[in-house]
């Protein structure tokens, strides 16, 4: 699927670089007269990775401004506060929203098409004339402030550990390991004049992708494109991404918390984004190995179903930001290194060392031994009747064509993903699982109350499961019991560290 | 007599339901019905191409849980209801909705549980064939609902753990003593470890709801409104009425004074507040239901004096929520805040101020400017609610018509939304936003 648009590869003192490049603003038009919408997004190729050191944060406090610092007066349009942009919202019943990620900033708007004009110039404004409202800087400083304080650390286990999951898997160092709200000692850093610039470099058209959607004004799309010409044409200054040196051997970081339960994640850079041959073969076999929120997954029946251990555990070959609330992947947060990664929801800490052994275990299986035919044809059938499912709202079909010009993929990548899983041939996907999976080099996150206790078992042999009163289990599970809990980690006691939640942030 | 009386009215329904097509909010080609059993069946032909998105509504929801010792039953149920029938079991059933590539899912709610999905065109027949199989014939051991109990009690230890739910289910105990609105849609945690032992018990509760004229099934997306009409009679039409009648649902009684409670987390969490007062429950027939949402727009919304004020003015509060919820019974119009560090010592005086203002709307009087604002805001919103995607339809469609079972009471709502003048507003305040319908609850962490 790879083709001339493709990011550019290039070996740099033996990090892999990849920069995707883009064309002055390009446009996505989908029209759809039947709905009685619009819908319009910019997505720039700029993100929370090109927040500069010292100062992360940035780029997610420069979109919120944006959406809220009010604007300024622009080609006879009239200056805004934030109270006028939200009354102007209000009354056409639409909204325009900033989506962040790591390497993409979407303005999203949804209107009315009877009142698409007026959220489309609100827009344009929004990108060309924001006003740096100094109250609301204060205040969305304040949020961000609280959010890391608080909010991250200790409100939501699961999204923690997805979150030291990157920064052990990329390293401290990686512009993927901060988190959209940034660092607490980095928010002090960011003043006005670090905003406008950021703005000023990296708001560029050569940095945009313009989709409109649903009823399509020819004269508004031209206006729209006119208006788009005042954004600077500084050459394309989207993120440059490096893969981290790869390391031999497991790593093990407890990140200690006030938790009710014990959560794990592991996960592995890969080399391989939808844009690969392998790709399609590497997304069948995570999704049966632990589809999002569903039963398809091996490790749901095996970890929930089977043993009750949690609410559910799941596989994935491309990151899934926001698992915790979204059923369907979002769209627009492309990354130009995806990992595959695997996400045990919280068990009662007595069987947290039981869990991490079952996932690593499943992992190691999956990895010499793929997936069974039965499990193939299953997901196989599977999938192409669930990928159409992914793009039923004008907002998602265009997120999808937006992130195939990101990824370099030309063609409609839903329908080519479908395609390409109907030619797929069992041995082929296990194949490349054998490929791509390196159990022996994966990460591991646990975020668990005790560091010491679970270090303890994990590297010991008291590692079993304890069924809640009145459960009992048969035979062949009980026999299955005893082989996870005695199948060890091959870690190095040394490379079993903790760290503290508050660190992250 | 009789006849003509019936004629009449048979004119007069035909006049307005053609009425309400010719200018109706529904723009895409539509079709209800009424199968002879009683079940109701909504299609909405939608650009969708290749997929259909299904809903199938049942007028079953933690209101119903009127017996002791039963709370959650309608959740619990909704479990159940993946553990197959004689002809295909649970693990049948999910893997047909696995090959599909059906995305199926189900929810509860106080007043309904909902069964829905998307799938490919092609496959939806086998779809329906498999859903109307579960809801006629539904049938697992005593171990497999052993087995889901244990789920649901995991689920209910998941959601204690986020305060809102603690907050929630506070307030709900504290503002209702007689209706089953009083306890969440989990039920409490007492009853649920009882569950296993409640074989017996699941079975009349389950003939009382799901019955076909309980029953609607929704289709929205890329099929034609008779084919598809005609799928869902092909396998819902045998379906047969239970004998059993559901138990009357007690109403709460006119409350006499102000409750208040609070909680305290051993854990650190933001402060919250919640403010609720008993109000109606949703009709088309008053403009209550109207009224509330013209309220919660001018007086909480992201425009209002109080969110900038206290969110982005003084950073009191980082979360403002106010939206009434729709149900079938009166119940709890809240207002819940989250504070921040900086509003955690102006508790009392948020409290202050949200029980002044909702208890002065009564004197308030609104200009023309902000009722005609708010009217455009709303109808322009449904706009982008209704038509973003064909599962959303699906999902609004089947849930309205649990309150008024047709089509029409999306037009009719709409209607009374226009209607609204600030004199309806007034009066509604002056009914329902008084200090004896009022409950507050505080949440504080450690």
């Amino acid at each position: 699927m790879r083709t001339m648009l493709t990011a550019t590869l290039i070996l740099w003192g033996g990090l892999l670089v990849s920069r995707p490049v883009l064309a002055a603003p390009r446009w996505i038009l989908q029209k759809q007269a039947k709905l009685p919408l619009t819908a319009i997004q910019l997505t720039f190729q700029v993100g929370t990775a090109d927040d500069p050191k010292g100062k992360e944060g940035l780029a997610y406090l420069t979109a919120r401004l944006m959406r809220e610092g009010g604007v300024k007066a622009w080609k006879g349009m009239p200056a805004l506060t934030r109270a006028d942009i939200q009354e102007l919202l209000s009354l056409t019943g639409g909204s325009a929203e900033f989506q962040v990620e790591k390497q993409q900033i979407t303005l999203k708007v949804m209107a009315p098409a009877t009142e698409a004009d007026k959220l489309a110039k609100l827009a344009v404004q929004m990108v060309l004339a924001p006003a740096w409202d100094d109250t609301q800087r204060t205040r969305l400083t304040g949020e961000m402030e609280e959010a890391l304080k608080r909010q991250w650390p200790r409100e939501d286990q699961e999204e923690l550990g997805k979150v030291a999951l990157d920064y052990v898997m990329y390293g401290a160092d990686h512009p993927y390991s901060h988190v959209e709200d940034g660092k607490l000692a980095s928010l002090k850093a960011i003043d006005k004049a670090a905003i406008e610039k950021f703005h000023k470099e990296k708001f560029t058209a050569d940095n945009l992708v313009v989709g409109m959607a649903g009823v399509i004004d020819p004269k508004l799309k031209t206006w729209i494109e006119k208006s788009l010409a005042a954004l600077p044409k500084a050459k394309a200054t989207s993120s440059v991404m490096f893969t981290p040196p790869p390391v031999a051997g497991l790593d093990l970081w407890i990140v200690k918390g006030e938790f009710e339960g014990t959560g794990v994640h592991l996960g592995l850079p890969l080399s391989v984004n939808r844009a690969d041959a392998d790709f399609p073969a590497l997304y069948l076999g995570a999704n049966s190995f632990g589809k999002h929120r569903s039963f398809v997954g091996r490790l749901m029946r095996v970890v929930r179903e089977v043993r009750g251990l949690n609410y559910g555990t799941y596989a994935y070959a491309e990151d899934f930001p926001n698992g915790g609330r979204l059923l369907s992947p979002p769209t627009q947060a492309a990354r130009s290194i995806q990992a595959f990664t695997m996400w045990g929801r919280p068990t009662r800490p007595e069987n947290g060392c039981f869990l991490l052994r079952q996932m690593y275990r499943e992992l190691a299986s999956l990895a010499k031994d793929g997936i069974t035919a039965t499990e193939f044809e299953l997901t196989k059938s599977h999938l192409m009747g669930y990928v159409p499912e992914l793009a039923l709202s004008l907002d998602r079909q265009l997120g999808f064509a937006i992130d195939s010009l990101f990824y370099g993929i030309r063609g409609d990548y839903l329908k080519e993903l479908t395609a390409s899983i109907s030619k797929l041939k069992h041995a082929e996907v296990n194949a490349i699982l054998k490929k791509h999976l390196k159990p022996e080099n994966f990460r591991i996150v646990v975020t668990a109350s005790d560091p010491e206790k679970f270090r303890k078992q994990i590297l010991g042999t008291d590692c079993g499961i304890s069924y809640a009163e009145g459960i009992t289990k048969g035979e062949e599970v009980l026999k299955e019991d005893k082989l996870i809990s005695e199948t060890k980690l091959p870690i190095e006691p040394t490379r079993i560290r903790t760290l503290d939640a508050e660190a992250l942030f | 007599m009789k006849t003509k009386a019936f004629l009449f009215l048979a004119l007069t329904l035909a006049l307005a339901s053609q009425a309400a097509v010719g200018k109706s909010f529904l723009t895409l080609p539509h079709r209800e019905t009424t199968l002879t059993n009683g079940l109701k069946v909504y299609v909405v032909e939608f650009p969708s191409p290749g997929v259909v998105a299904y809903q199938i509504s049942v007028r079953v929801g933690s209101r119903n849980e009127v017996e002791k010792g039963k709370t959650g039953f309608a959740h619990f149920f909704e479990h159940l209801m993946f553990r197959g029938t004689k002809k295909l079991s649970g693990q049948g059933l999910s893997e047909l909705y696995t090959k599909l590539g059906a995305e199926n899912n189900a929810w509860t709610n106080n007043d309904f549980t909902c069964y829905h999905g998307v799938v490919a065109v092609p496959s939806l027949e086998k779809i329906l064939d498999a859903e109307s199989d579960r809801f006629q014939f539904l049938s697992f051991d005593e171990k497999l609902l052993k087995d889901e109990a244990g789920a649901v009690l995991g689920e209910y230890h998941k959601d204690v753990v986020n305060p809102g739910f603690v907050m929630e289910e506070k307030l709900l105990a504290t503002a209702f003593k007689v209706h089953p609105y009083g306890h969440t849609t989990m039920g409490y945690k007492a009853d649920i470890v009882k569950y296993p032992e409640r074989y017996q018990d699941v079975w009349p509760f389950f003939r009382a709801h799901y019955r076909p004229d309980n029953v609607s099934i929704t289709l929205v997306g890329d099929v034609k409104q008779n084919q598809a009409t005609q799928l869902v009679e092909k396998y819902f039409g045998s379906w047969k009425k239970a004998e059993e009648k559901a138990p009357e649902v007690p109403q709460e009684p006119e409350p006499q004074q102000a409750k208040e409670d609070s909680v305290q987390l051993d854990k650190p969490t933001q402060t919250r507040l919640a403010v609720g007062y008993l109000s109606p429950g949703f009709s088309t027939r008053s403009k209550h239901t109207a009224a509330m949402q013209y309220l919660a727009e001018l007086e909480f919304s992201s425009t209002s004096a109080f969110q900038k004020e206290f969110k982005f003015d003084k950073g009191w509060v980082d979360s403002v929520s106010a939206s009434p919820d729709d149900t079938i019974d009166p119940s709890l119009w809240t207002i819940a805040l989250r504070l921040t560090g900086a509003g955690e010592s102006h508790l009392d005086e948020l409290k202050n101020a949200v029980t002044t203002k909702m208890e002065s709307l009564a004197d308030k009087k609104y200009t023309e400017k902000e009722i005609s604002t708010i009217r455009s805001r709303i109808k322009n919103r449904a706009v982008v609610q209704w038509f973003q995607s064909p599962d959303g339809l699906a999902g609004r469609i089947g849930y309205y018509t649990g309150f008024e079972p047709d089509l029409g009471v999306l037009d009719r709502h709409l209607q009374r939304i226009q209607e609204i003048t600030a004199a309806d507003l007034s009066s509604f305040a002056k009914e329902y936003l008084v200090a004896k319908r009022r409950t507050i609850v505080t949440l504080k962490g450690k």
